[in-house]
């Protein structure tokens, strides 16, 4: 089979930076690179990750802190940038009751809570941060479960706040 | 498994998507994608496509990404070469590293120094393309196409 190349370039990454460029506009890309900052973060470092220019940027942040999409932290010389935690979790929750219903959400919670005690029993540690204190750096499997244990203690509590969900809009739906 | 070392954090869902997302609009050969569930404590996403290198008809990317941007993209072809381009620590190797083919054992630096998951997915795209278009898998870690 026959199979076309890339057009030349000379840096893959400054070719993928430059497809991104083409194929999304600026506010894209900063949603994009604001929806994975956790850490307060000055508008000029959102900048350079997104490719985008500095009043763009402040512009969409400005629009994206109405919307609380984004939260906006007073660093003294201005404002910094992060995820809004609350709302990240809000959204999350809804993708959640998106793809399960709620007797699909009780049971994945079941097998969460297994999975965690599973982990609990498997290395006698409390959590995943006492588990990565006494594994070894090259130890494949036990870095493999703690991975597997940070994903299932995160889901496990996004499900238990999805399920909290159905039950405040009950609540609130019969007021 | 996801054979990630070191401390990754979560698995991170919404990004498999985008990277699904990103292979399914700009890669034509993409012949099947598989996503685990949400709520999966091992979730992984499968791209296989229409292509190989030398008598293969097709390969599949494995790949995982994490809260921490720790990543792997795992190529494989049944019977065929095996790839691998990471981002974990790793006690024997860069941060950002590259396990090359035939069989994905060897690790040497890697020629994607770009991080998020839209640029990462683009990048190994550019590369594997490039090195199957020269049906050369030792191409693949390479930072250039020239003409």
């Amino acid at each position: 089979m026959d199979i076309t190349p890339p057009a030349e370039y000379d840096d893959v990454n400054a070719a993928a930076v430059t497809a991104w460029m083409d194929e999304t506009t600026a506010r894209d890309r900063v949603r994009a690179v604001v929806q994975r900052i956790d850490e307060p973060t000055p508008a000029a470092e959102i900048a350079t990750r997104a490719r985008a220019s500095e009043p763009v940027v402040r512009d969409t942040l400005t629009d994206l802190v109405d919307l609380g999409i984004v939260e906006a932290v007073d660093a003294g010389q201005g404002s910094l940038y992060k995820r809004h935690d609350q709302m990240y979790i809000y959204r999350q929750v809804l993708k959640l009751q998106a793809a399960y219903d709620e007797r699909e959400l009780l049971s994945e919670l079941k097998t969460l809570k297994t999975t965690v005690q599973e982990f609990r029993d498997a290395y006698g540690v409390e959590s995943p941060t006492e588990l990565a204190g006494v594994l070894a750096p090259d130890d494949t499997d036990g870095w493999d479960d703690h991975t597997t244990w940070q994903t299932a203690e995160k889901n496990l509590y996004l499900t238990k706040a999805a399920l909290s969900f159905h039950d405040a809009t009950r609540a609130v739906a019969s007021l | 498994m996801t054979g990630l070392l070191g401390d990754t954090g979560p698995v991170d869902y919404d990004a498999l998507v985008v990277i699904r997302d990103i292979f399914l609009d700009i890669e034509p050969l993409v012949s099947e994608s598989h996503l685990s569930g949400r709520l999966d404590p091992r979730p992984e996403l499968q791209i296989t496509l229409a292509a190989g290198f030398d008598q293969a008809t097709s390969g599949r990317f494995d790949i995982v990404w994490t809260e921490a941007n720790c990543y792997h993209f795992h190529y494989l072809e049944s019977d065929g070469i095996e790839f691998r381009f990471d981002r974990h620590p790793e006690p024997n190797a860069p941060t950002t590293h590259f396990h090359e083919p035939p069989d994905a054992n060897s690790r040497v630096p890697s020629c994607i120094t770009v991080e998020s998951p839209e640029l990462v997915t683009r990048a190994v795209l550019a590369c594997w393309r490039t090195a199957l278009s020269r049906n050369d898998p030792s191409k693949v870690n390479s930072a250039t196409n020239p003409p």
